[in-house]
């Protein structure tokens, strides 16, 4: 057994008994924290403290209206449960089932449609689209898209009028079923590919080197390495000048194929979240990408589908800073432009919105919110997020239902500043900067502190040297998988805690355009002023992002033959209408008999049309 | 000599592709070419397909696949099918985007007849024996029906660069959402020995060069630089544009984007320009290599590999990305114990042997790469050296050791 976390007490004064108790469990119990297996829910709710959302809401994989008698511990549903999971929800009659596609390994990709009381078909609503775990590894998104499905189907008198919901609980199947069984897979698809061109695929992936069941880290030493140890020196660090020893951080493995590089062709290919086409990078990057984008049938799917419908919400549910986050994944800003800072200025209202949404309904602190590449801590080239946003116009949010605040005992201090921060630039290429350049960048400080206050310290393995052969070594540890990137199966309750409202919440935000009319008045024979006011009475605009491409509101007078338009436009092109009961007047001078009539018709890309007739 | 061929043979897996001695086509260029499944653009069509059927031995037709007007998008492939397969040999390509001020379509069929009909055929030995021309007339042969009805910019839509059409105007939703610039960009992926891609119409943005890739600015900034001899028409820098496919062949493929310019009344310099560019491309040579005896059984090769085009065997871009392999050697019929690769007068580099073949890197245009190859075999003994790259074919010599 290799070297384990010692609980080192970080100021806190533990005792060192208990870290050297939880100690002994590290290696053997720590990997196992994602299993789906009720002993290994049961277990860890031995050791830790009880779901919090016992009693107050169902647990994940239950019916939201039932009343189990024994409840059935949390734990991590499967694509492959799919079809139970359905029958529940097709019962309703309220839901139809979609096939997306098949993704690469062969498995099926699924989404489910819904919604509420309406005249308007499924197909032509305002859409919020729900999407799980595209990312591949961030399991608990999965399980939070299906959470968020049952309690919105659980009370459907309280889904917004003339909305659909769409939802895509496992959308990377290829890369959840890795994550799931080995904890690792970087959320690739099972497209076998050839990371390093040498004309192999898949041909040097990570290796259990110490056989303890878990794929960790590897760190090398390299003059040019982009990290250092971090003042708690369990973290890494942005290297500085003159900083001795720098590393390279790896995969835990050998270099199997005898390149000089390690792990740099594993099992599969791509991942589909980062292989949208705004601001994509190609494989020679590095990326895990294919020839062009969209290559992967898993985002082909979900690109297609948002191309067929009117995606107002595009809702991801996955990441663990456990918060929600907004397009942006590059920090120079990419096809944002530089400086943008995530969404456009005029958007951040509507992000804003609903990052205040999310913190009410889910009772975690509110907090500014970030461009995506600054929530994760690392840039996002080519994500599905940047795409849905710039592309189709959608209100685009990355939801992150994990991350080290859910337990309440790992809160954030106020001078922790964590999201308040200037963001750093991506892992590839880290620059000093920030509070304190002795330390870890903030969210590695907000784990460390999660697995010391809450958790004894397990989930990270100190760091041990270790003969990689042919005179080379390294040092081998660092986070334990499944520790930062899912909670265990026990916590799942309280990390999707709340997302069913703030959907259900945030759909009734969605834009309701009407059409009043403020003149209609003959001024003598066939002379007609037409003034009419479009207003949004909902909370957020008609749309965000660029308003070109038939993005925007449009507003159009269709006038039979006979009618004349003397002053005014026919079409106007709107932009975007902010929320909150704002309007805009528009006036025409028509020529037209009596009796006759003219049709307005309001329509963005987010709504079907509004249409009123007007007859003088 | 036979072990050579066979070397060659085996390293190009060209066994059972090689052609049929003679004027005869392989089954499946004469199929295609015959039995195009879309409608082909009328005119062109015939032009190109009466190319394939009085030199069968130089040319064929392929289709690339389906405009969105359900019209079949065809190349003229020019090579010597003798020679064996083309697509292992240095490749240029000619695309006409579309456009009524392009030509492309003229100046394929003119390099066509200048190349199969007016040569003399050792000329056309010497342009045809070792390369392959891929001319690509009418991406979008919907457009001399129907100009201007499409939405979408093919130049626009691929996918380095690429924004959405919400921020570029006419860039599509998504890149490569149409048939043509899909089919283009597949061909052109499934070409590895393409190292000169020629347009006849450019971009205005500058993506070159990249930092770092100092060779690649020579060749690409250079007038004439991919050239051989004349300076008219003019070879220029073809600027990828956002989503350009130049951009995709630059950055995806590492290949050489280029514009030709011309002017209506210089088509059939042009055709011959393209020729000479056609014989500036990356090829491999293998001069006599000098056989020292160390000791009996023990041998000492100098070995020197040249490249007489003009273009590197892989862009220095394409070599960071690594896009394309880098030349190899190889050496049969006796046991190597070592190989080093000259990097200055006098020091060497060892090189590592993956499974019997030497990687040595790219060559510069007019470069060589000199090797120091140990090997154990008896006197008499014939040995057989090749190298080959996928941009610039391959190369062999035999040698019997003293």
């Amino acid at each position: 057994m290799r070297g384990c976390t010692r609980g080192r007490g970080r100021g806190a004064g533990r005792p060192w008994r208990l870290g050297l108790a939880l100690c002994v469990l590290a290696p053997a119990a720590a990997p196992r924290l994602l299993q789906n297996t009720p002993e290994a829910g049961q277990e860890a709710q031995a050791s830790e403290e009880a779901p919090a959302a016992e009693g107050e809401a169902p647990a994940a994989g239950e019916p939201a209206d039932a009343a189990p008698a024994t409840p059935e511990p949390p734990r991590y549903r499967t694509a492959d449960e799919l079809d139970p999971v359905l029958q529940g929800w097709l019962g309703s009659g309220l839901a139809e089932r979609i096939e997306l596609g098949t993704t690469a390994g062969g498995r099926p990709i699924v989404g489910v449609v819904f919604g509420g009381t309406g005249q308007v078909p499924l197909a032509e609503r305002p859409t919020v689209l729900l999407v799980g775990a595209l990312d591949g590894r961030s399991v608990a998104g999965a399980e939070a898209v299906l959470r968020v499905a049952e309690e919105l189907l659980a009370m459907p008198d309280k889904l917004p009028a003339e909305v659909a919901f769409l939802a895509v609980p496992w959308a990377n199947p290829d890369g959840i079923a890795r994550q799931l069984e080995s904890g690792a897979g970087g959320g690739r698809n099972d497209q076998p590919g050839d990371e390093d061109r040498d004309g192999e695929v898949d041909e040097d992936g990570p290796d259990d080197l110490d056989g303890d069941g878990a794929i960790t880290s590897l760190l090398l030493e390299d003059l040019s390495g982009p990290w250092a140890r971090a003042e708690d020196d369990r973290l890494l660090r942005p290297a500085r000048p003159g900083d001795a020893p720098r590393y390279r951080i790896v995969r835990e493995g050998r270099d199997d194929d005898g390149d000089g590089r390690f792990n740099e062709d594993g099992p599969g290919g791509i991942v589909p979240d980062l292989d949208f086409p705004v601001d994509w990078r190609g494989p020679w990057t590095g990326a895990p990408t294919g020839p062009w984008p969209l290559s992967a049938p898993a985002a082909r799917a979900l690109a297609d589908l948002a191309l067929s419908r009117r995606v107002a919400l595009a809702l991801f549910f996955q990441g663990n800073h456990g918060g929600v986050a907004a397009p942006g994944g590059l920090a120079s800003g990419g096809a944002l432009g530089e400086g943008s800072r995530g969404a456009y200025a005029p958007d951040r209202v509507a992000f804003e919105l609903a990052g205040r949404r999310f913190a009410a309904a889910t009772g975690r602190p509110e907090r500014p919110v970030q461009p995506l590449f600054a929530a994760r801590g690392e840039e996002r080239p080519g994500a599905a997020l940047d795409w849905l946003y710039l592309a189709r116009g959608a209100l685009a949010i990355e939801v992150a239902a994990w991350g080290p605040e859910v337990e309440s005992g790992a809160r954030v201090r106020p001078q922790d500043a964590r999201f308040v921060a200037e963001p750093k630039p991506a892992h590839d290429g880290p620059e000093p900067g920030g509070v304190d350049e002795r330390q870890a960048p903030e969210l590695e400080r907000s784990w460390a502190r999660w697995i010391d206050n809450t958790r004894g310290g397990i989930g990270f393995l100190d760091w041990q040297p270790i003969d990689l052969g042919g005179g080379r070594s390294g040092l081998l540890g660092g986070w334990l998988p499944n520790t930062r990137l899912n909670p265990p199966p026990e916590l799942l309750p309280a990390a999707v805690r709340g997302l069913g409202d703030f959907v259900r919440t945030l759909a009734g935000d969605l834009p309701r355009l009407e059409i009043e009319l403020v003149e209609n008045e003959r001024t003598g024979g066939e002379v007609v002023v037409l003034r009419v006011r479009v207003r949004n009475r909902g909370a957020l605009p008609t749309g965000v992002g660029a308003a070109s491409n038939g993005l925007g509101l449009n507003l159009r007078l269709q006038a039979p033959e006979g009618v004349e338009v003397l002053v005014g436009e026919r079409e106007h092109a709107l932009g975007h209408l902010a929320g909150g009961g704002s309007s805009v007047e528009l006036s025409w001078i028509l020529m037209m008999s009596e009796g006759a009539s003219v049709t307005l018709r309001a329509e963005t890309s987010w709504l079907a049309p509004t249409v009123r007739e007007v007859r003088p | 000599m036979s072990g050579l061929l066979a070397t060659l043979l085996l390293l190009a897996g060209l066994a059972a592709q090689d052609p049929a001695p003679g004027d005869a086509p392989p089954a499946e260029a004469t199929a295609a070419a015959a039995e195009p499944v879309a409608t082909p653009p009328p005119g062109l069509a015939e032009d190109l397909n009466a190319f394939a059927d009085r030199h069968p031995a130089y040319a064929a037709v392929e289709e690339l696949g389906t405009s969105r007007g359900g019209r079949a998008i065809l190349a003229l492939v020019l090579g010597a099918r003798e020679a064996g397969d083309l697509d292992r040999r240095p490749g240029l390509a000619l695309v006409g985007l579309g456009g009524e001020s392009e030509r492309a379509s003229e100046l394929a069929l003119a390099l066509a007849r200048y190349v199969l009909d007016e040569l003399t055929p050792e000329e056309r030995e010497r342009v045809l024996g070792s390369a392959t021309l891929y001319l690509i007339p009418q991406l979008d042969p919907d457009s001399p029906a129907s100009p201007g009805a499409r939405d979408v910019r093919l130049e626009r839509n691929f996918p380095i660069g690429w924004q959405p059409d919400t921020l570029v105007p006419g860039a599509g939703a998504v890149p490569l959402s149409e048939p043509e610039s899909k089919a283009l960009a597949t061909f052109l992926r499934g070409r590895t020995n393409l190292s000169l891609l020629l347009g006849l119409r450019g971009g205005q943005a500058e993506l070159l060069p990249r930092a770092g890739t100092d060779g690649d600015a020579a060749v690409l900034n250079e007038p004439g630089a991919a050239d051989a001899g004349d300076t008219k028409p003019r070879v220029t820098l073809w600027k990828p544009a956002r989503g350009s496919v130049a951009a995709y062949a630059w950055e995806a493929l590492g290949v050489f984007p280029r514009l030709l310019e011309f002017r209506a009344d210089e088509l059939q310099s042009a055709a011959r320009r393209v020729a000479q560019l056609a014989q500036g491309l990356p090829r491999l040579r293998l001069t006599e290599p000098a056989v020292e005896m160390l000791r009996p059984g023990l041998y000492r090769l100098d070995v020197r590999i040249e490249n007489p085009g003009r273009l590197p065997t892989l862009s220095d871009l394409g070599a960071e990305r690594r896009l394309a392999g880098e030349v190899e050697l190889a050496i049969q019929g006796a046991t190597v114990l070592a190989c080093a690769h000259r990097a200055a007068e006098q020091s060497f580099e060892v090189q590592s042997r993956v499974e019997g073949r030497y990687s040595i890197g790219q060559i510069a245009g007019g470069g060589a790469v000199e090797l120091c190859v140990l090997v154990e075999a008896e006197a008499g003994t014939e040995i057989t050296l090749s190298t080959r790259s996928p941009r610039a074919g391959m190369a062999g010599r035999s040698v019997t050791l003293p």
